[in-house]
């Protein structure tokens, strides 16, 4: 038995395959060739693409010379915004550029990374605004402290020997010693390292030399708190040179003379001439 | 209109030519009123003033065929709808035209507009009072204004497999409409 529509139950008397749907949008099904519960539907988009009636098309001609105005008058306003917007650009790249080079060149400048002479600029230019960066000279020093260290063992030897001056740490201003390198200072340099200067620098009981060291003392533990760290130590018998010297350092840098008894001192002698 | 005929005349309408300019508005115009009447009568001929407008400002760069040059309007056009629609949910009431409610159909007599079919704007009319406002956007953007599945779908952000559905949806649904109203002209009951 059938219901009142005619169809069986369960049927779909709407289904709708995708074909099918794509041709009624499309306008390919025509409403006699479109299914029977769809033929309506065929009509009512066809209806849709009909051809415009004449009063839908009232005052076009009014329209399109508005419109047509309104394209030139856009036209015209492109063409005049354009240079425009040109020139902004090319404005706003080269403050762009000026800013990065003034960041670039203000974090060299207070990183001390610029050569002297524009660093002397930077430092004159920045302290007058309250900003303290290095200035040329400091870095002129630390460049001279550094060929110092790497000086072979004997030219070292000799040039404290005969001019205890030319490289002896009271030469240097104090900046020097402060700035991170030591220049050499005894036989403990001679192995070619340096201590650093946090720890030359720091005030050094003459009495840690001069006193022999405790029974089962690592020889490291010595090496540690003098200003040189491994000739000493190398050479198996330089604990007690090592510590020496940092008596010696420590005696002399505040004084600002030379310090006579690295070259004279017999006991250096030996730990010097290790190999 | 062949399709060079329709280049040749973007182009020159992006030079200003008048000509060209009426020609495009005889070929689009109708379909884009009828458009917006399908989505929103109240507003129709506003917003599509102001498709117009927005389209001729911004005509010199468009680059494109005569497809994609239809797509742009009706891009346009649902655009300033939205627009428009925002601004109307701003105020607090709404006026409606005697024109707005004599054009809308009773919703118990869908079949008796679609026996009477003749005329464009009573298909408009029709769509507008079966469908969803999804589903008739997307039946109309591909009937009246020639669109292709994707086009749609980049149109309203929806994937095309949704807006299948939709048209899916939507002709199964005015199909429903027209033959429970047609039932009901007859006064056979299911």
């Amino acid at each position: 038995m059938t219901p009142g529509n005619g169809f069986p139950s369960g049927m779909d008397r709407f289904a709708l395959d995708t074909g099918t749907a794509e041709g009624l949008v499309s306008g390919a099904v025509d409403v006699g060739d479109a299914p029977p519960e769809y033929r309506a539907v065929a009509a009512v988009l066809q209806a849709l693409r009909e051809p415009p009636e004449s009063w839908e098309l009232v005052g076009g001609p009014a329209v399109a010379e508005r419109i047509a105005a309104t394209v030139v008058a856009g036209r015209t306003e492109r063409a005049a915004t354009r240079p425009r917007r040109f020139a902004s650009r090319i404005r706003v790249a080269v403050a762009s550029l000026v800013a990065m080079g003034l960041a670039l060149s203000g974090g060299l400048a207070s990183a001390g990374a610029l050569p002297e002479p524009a660093q002397r600029v930077a430092s004159a230019v920045l302290s007058k605004v309250g900003i303290s960066v290095p200035t040329g000279d400091d870095e002129a020093v630390d460049h001279r402290s550094l060929p110092t260290t790497a000086v072979p063992k004997s030219t070292t030897i000799a040039s404290v020997q005969s001019n205890p001056t030319a490289v002896s740490p009271s030469a240097l201003p104090p900046v020097a010693r402060d700035a991170g390198v030591t220049p050499p200072v005894g036989p403990g340099e001679q192995s070619g390292r340096t201590a650093p200067a946090r720890e030359s620098s720091q005030p050094t009981s003459p009495t840690k030399g001069d006193g022999p060291s405790p029974p089962g003392t690592p020889p490291g533990n010595r090496n540690a708190y003098g200003t040189t760290k491994a000739g000493g130590s190398a050479s198996g018998n330089g604990n007690g040179n090592g510590n020496g010297n940092a008596y010696a350092y420590g005696k002399t840098q505040p004084s600002g003379s030379a310090s006579p008894d690295l070259s004279l001192d017999p006991s250096l002698g030996p730990a010097s001439s290790s190999p | 209109m062949t399709t060079d005929d329709f280049d040749e005349a973007v182009a020159a309408a992006q030079d200003g030519a008048e000509w060209a300019v009426a020609v495009l508005w005889n070929e689009l115009h109708p379909r884009l009123l009828r458009f917006l009447r399908g989505l929103d009568p109240s507003a129709a001929e506003d917003v599509e003033a102001d498709t117009w407008l927005s389209a001729a400002r911004d005509l010199g760069t468009f680059h494109g065929d005569d497809g994609q040059f239809r797509a742009w309007m009706f891009t346009i056009a649902r655009n300033r709808l939205i627009d428009w629609r925002r601004r109307e949910a701003r105020r607090r009431s709404v006026a409606v035209s005697p024109e707005v409610l004599r054009e809308r159909p009773a919703p118990d007599d869908p079949a008796g507009l679609a026996l009477d079919v003749v005329r464009a704007d009573a298909a408009v009319a029709l769509v507008r009072s079966c469908l969803p406002r999804d589903q008739a956007e997307v039946i109309l953007l591909r009937v009246l204004g020639g669109l292709e599945v994707d086009e749609v779908a980049a149109m309203v952000r929806k994937q095309p497999g949704n807006v299948r559905v939709l048209q899916h949806r939507g002709l199964r649904r005015l199909a429903e409409r027209i033959a429970e109203g047609a039932a009901e002209r007859r006064g056979v009951t299911r």
